[in-house]
């Protein structure tokens, strides 16, 4: 059982790989951030920041950025999450919809900003239509956490309706 | 309660320890000690990002197309406009320069003395008879002789104020006295020094332009060339080269085809010599 999960991680992450390539290419949303904050206590804690930071690392080398950088980089909007979540509910309705585009749209302007950082030492220009662009993207990528949330919603069964067991 | 607050203090925990690690990392990296990690995952996962990233992006062209359709159409719109532009630009450039042509040739070949009126030709052409767009304004009146260089084109036949009719060779009413001379048309340039070897007339034929009683002791070959010399037209000028020549030694006299130098189809430009 074990070694099928070991199996199944390696083949999701290399699907993640190239759907979140194809989709940054496509739409340039980052399809790794909505399977985060989907899963993000939704899986045993352990398992999801130990393939969390494996995946992000995956990625620095895939961005040509120093390891580490997306961990980095994601702790920003993660801290962020966790604060607004102790006076919010974040799992459904408008308000957690604004405050999650908004955490995301903090996300894809440090990504604007940092990674330039990382590799030259200096911060990335920012322009207005960029700021905007990215605003669009954290509503794409929000849209995409809570079309996810209702999915699951769906084959939800009572009494673990919070949790996906990953055995 | 206590389990939810053990839970996020957990996540903070993982958090910290995150970034603190990633710093580590960020530092080990930019010291080039975690090189082969780089490397391994590099060699594993840079053909799939790059195979995603690659049929992401011919996608989003492919719909980038549909998107743009209306600024494609306006943008084709324009660019027939501007072939168009260019079609008449190019057309109009072809008429200088074959005007250009014409008027280099007449330079060269025609004769200096005489006074001559530049013409365009005006299509179609029909009966063997060309239009010009020149008429008595500019002094040409019937029985001008045309030309080009020192080719022979027709004689005006009819006169308007501003245009005037042209009767080519092939026309079944011309009828010309010509000279047939040794050679092809280089040897017509310059009229010195030059064997005639029959005279003839050309008449307009259904089949051709027809060169008939020319002498039957002349040395006649088919390609030599065949030049106007009759009274109408008062100099020596050429009108094509002599094909077609008949064989029959019971005839008193031998007769031919004259093909002229010119595509009469494809003239534009022509000069009528005037009376100065």
């Amino acid at each position: 059982m074990l070694i099928l999960n070991i199996f199944l991680t390696i083949l999701g992450l290399f699907s993640l790989v190239y759907l979140e390539s194809l989709l940054l290419a496509l739409i340039g949303i980052k399809l790794s951030l909505i399977i985060f904050f989907f899963l993000f206590r939704k899986v045993d804690s352990k398992i999801f920041f130990i393939i969390s930071f494996i995946v992000l690392l995956v990625f620095d080398v895939i961005y040509k950025l120093p390891l580490g950088s997306n961990v980095l980089i994601i702790s920003i909007p993660l801290l962020l999450y966790l604060l607004i979540s102790m006076f919010v509910s974040l799992d459904f309705g408008l308000v957690a919809f604004l405050v999650k585009t908004l955490i995301f749209w903090v996300y894809y302007i440090i990504l604007l900003v940092l990674p330039n950082l990382f590799v030259v030492g200096r911060f990335g220009a920012l322009a207005w239509d960029e700021v905007l662009r990215a605003l669009l993207r954290a509503f794409l990528t929000t849209l995409g956490v809570f079309i996810l949330d209702y999915i699951l919603a769906g084959f939800r069964k009572r009494g673990n309706s919070s949790q996906i067991r990953l055995k | 309660m206590k389990k939810d607050s053990k839970k996020i203090s957990i996540e903070y925990l993982a958090l910290l320890g995150g970034i603190i690690f990633s710093i580590g990392l960020l530092i080990l990296d930019s010291l080039g000690a975690v090189s082969f990690l780089r490397s391994g995952i590099s060699f594993v996962m840079d053909p799939v990002a790059y195979h995603g990233s690659y049929v992401g992006s011919e996608a989003r062209g492919y719909f980038e197309t549909f998107g743009r359709l209306n600024e494609f159409r306006k943008e084709y719109s324009e660019l027939s406009m501007k072939v168009y532009e260019q079609e008449v630009d190019s057309a109009f450039y072809s008429t200088l320069k074959e005007e250009n042509e014409a008027l280099k040739k007449q330079i060269a070949l025609g004769n200096i003395e005489q006074k001559y009126v530049l013409a365009k030709v005006l299509s179609p052409q029909e009966n063997n008879l060309l239009r010009i767009n020149k008429g008595k304004n500019e002094g040409i009146a019937v029985g001008d002789v045309v030309v080009l260089g020192n080719m022979y084109i027709g004689l005006v036949v009819e006169v308007d104020e501003k245009g005037s009719l042209v009767r080519l060779p092939s026309n079944r009413g011309s009828s010309l006295e010509a000279i047939v001379i040794e050679g092809e048309i280089e040897n017509a340039r310059n009229m010195d020094g030059i064997t005639v070897l029959s005279k003839g007339v050309v008449e307009g034929a259904p089949d051709g332009l027809k060169i008939e009683n020319m002498s039957m002791n002349a040395s006649l070959k088919n390609g030599d060339t065949v030049v106007i010399n009759d009274t109408r037209v008062g100099e020596y000028l050429v009108l094509g080269s002599l094909v077609g020549l008949s064989e029959n030694p019971a005839a008193t006299s031998r007769t031919g085809y004259v093909s002229p130098f010119f595509d009469y189809d494809r003239l534009m430009t022509v000069f009528v010599m005037i009376e100065s």
